[in-house]
């Protein structure tokens, strides 16, 4: 078991080994493995959207009580395959009044907030590829970046629909970051640490999940809407906007942010599993697979929600943020504090 | 040349000088452009991309935590609210250069940035700055956070109180417009 658990460091060590055992100095060999960690993270990134793509229509199908993709391959299994297949083979049609070149950067742009954040994601005890002493903060600046390729996307394609589906993107995203950030503060706070791995430590007796529920009811929530998943995909919005910010893509690039956007939930699920759930965590199995089960979890309720729930409106939707979600979780910050008070002083 | 050699030849070079020149190239690169071209929006992409090198040049200082609130704060927010007033512009095919009503004074402008570069190269150069290689400073946090709820804790709250204003009289501002509908 202790062999299961730490096999991916042995992976990289054995790596390491290798490359100083050519003679490297040790700054390229640091470089090599930065360069090593990155590919994994984006192998990781691809694998999660190629299968979570698959597992959404098999469960729609489930919730909705049909059969979903069951022709290629043993259970539909190659149907994501075939798919790709016919995606690279589309036609990519730029408008003719569009800004070409950031038409043409948004979906690339759209894949590096998802892949900067895993960085800093222990996905097993020392399994992380940077372990910033900082680590929440610095997910939380990387992820805030996320609006801005959707505003390009909307704007370059020169479109009325894109450009009220950028607008929708952008003002949801810049509010629903603020209640995601404070939840993270009532954490923060009972932690007393930014550092990931650190916070998962802390979780040995008692998942954050129990002590905070509030803070994690909101996190989800504003999480949610931040993928831009439905309930919250009024970005999208197809029965009003078309396709919101994606009308005018087609082909590979529409389905670049159609896999970022599994990346994202992925991220955001992982953040929740290592600030609430225990991250790494759990008996018996070793660690990496607890961690790939709690976010396997959490992704499956994301599924759930989105073929359960309508859309809802747009203006419902930012009340729903700056009435309910920002008020609770200013109050959940004032609570805790007063409990990590008396906590530090009377027991 | 033999593979020995080729090694020692890498063990010369000072990386992180070579990544500080990469960074500063690419940051005042996007500076230059975010003031050279018309299109307003391509202007807001290199700006975020300065501010995102900005940061770089602070992770190479292992100044972490300055790194990531200049992307929080910088490259994260202060860029969505310069998108959002560029959303509200409604002919997105004007040279901002031409319409702009500061472009046109070339030779100004060009003494007033040479004045600034001027004051800050002599700053630089006649201070005296306190070179430590922990600099624990930077990256321990608490010590930030202990710093502001202690010594420095009337300039936080006053700013606190700044931003409060502000947020009021946003809120004051857009109640006065809608009324008036």
């Amino acid at each position: 078991m202790e062999f299961l658990d730490n096999i991916f460091l042995y992976g990289t060590s054995i790596i390491r080994s290798i490359i100083t055992w050519i003679g490297f100095d040790p700054a390229i060999t640091n470089m090599i493995m930065a360069a090593v960690y990155t590919v994994a993270i984006l192998v990781i990134c691809t694998l999660v959207a190629l299968f979570y793509v698959l597992y959404e229509r098999k469960l729609a199908g489930f919730i909705q009580y049909r059969p979903g993709p069951n022709k290629l391959g043993p259970f539909g299994l190659f149907q994501t395959v075939a798919d790709a297949v016919k995606l690279l083979t589309k036609e990519d049609i730029v408008p003719r009044n569009a800004d070409k070149a950031l038409h043409f950067l948004a979906p690339l742009f759209v894949f590096i907030p998802p892949i900067l954040a895993l960085g800093a994601i222990p996905f097993g005890n020392k399994l992380v590829a940077v372990d910033l002493n900082i680590g929440m903060l610095y997910i939380l600046a990387v992820t805030s970046l996320s609006t801005i390729p959707f505003f390009l996307a909307g704007w370059s394609s020169n479109n009325k629909y894109t450009m009220l589906g950028a607008m929708r993107a952008v003002s949801q995203k810049i509010s629903y970051e603020i209640p995601v950030i404070f939840s993270v503060l009532a954490i923060t706070m009972i932690a007393g640490s930014l550092n990931m791995s650190e916070v998962v430590g802390m979780q040995g007796k008692l998942w954050f999940v129990f002590v905070q529920p509030l803070s994690f009811l909101i996190f989800f929530i504003a999480g949610i809407a931040e993928t831009n998943r439905a309930p919250f995909d009024l970005p999208e919005g197809e029965s009003e906007l078309t396709a919101g910010y994606l009308t005018e893509y087609s082909g590979m690039k529409w389905a670049l942010f159609f896999l970022a956007e599994y990346c994202s939930m992925f991220v955001f699920s992982a953040m929740a599993t290592t600030l609430f759930l225990g991250g790494w965590l759990g008996p018996v199995l070793p660690g990496w697979m607890w961690f790939v089960l709690k976010v396997h979890v959490l992704m499956t309720v994301i599924i759930w929600i989105r073929w359960t729930f309508p859309r809802i409106r747009v203006d419902k939707l930012l009340e729903f943020n700056w009435k309910i979600l920002i008020p609770a979780s200013i109050l959940n910050i004032f609570a805790t504090g007063i409990g990590v008070y008396l906590f530090n002083n009377f027991f | 040349m033999s593979l020995s050699l080729i090694l020692s030849y890498f063990e010369m070079i000072n990386w992180h000088t070579i990544a500080f020149y990469i960074i500063s190239i690419f940051l005042i690169s996007s500076a230059v452009y975010v003031v050279l071209t018309g299109n307003i929006v391509r202007s807001v992409i290199a700006l975020i991309f300065t501010f995102l090198m900005t940061a770089g040049i602070y992770f190479l200082l292992q100044a972490e935590f300055i790194a990531v609130v200049q992307m929080l704060i910088y490259a994260g927010a202060i860029s969505v609210l310069i998108v959002f007033s560029v959303m509200l512009i409604t002919d997105r095919d004007k040279n901002i250069n031409e319409t702009s009503p500061f472009s046109h004074n070339l030779f100004f402008g060009s003494i007033a940035s040479g004045l600034f570069y001027l004051a800050v190269s002599i700053t630089v150069h006649n201070t005296s700055w306190n070179v430590t290689l922990k600099n624990k400073e930077f990256t321990d946090i608490s010590l930030i956070a202990r710093g502001f709820l202690t010594e420095n804790v009337i300039a936080f709250e006053l700013a606190a109180v700044l931003l409060l204003v502000a947020l009021a009289a946003a809120i004051f501002i857009i109640k006065e417009v809608k009324d008036d509908n």
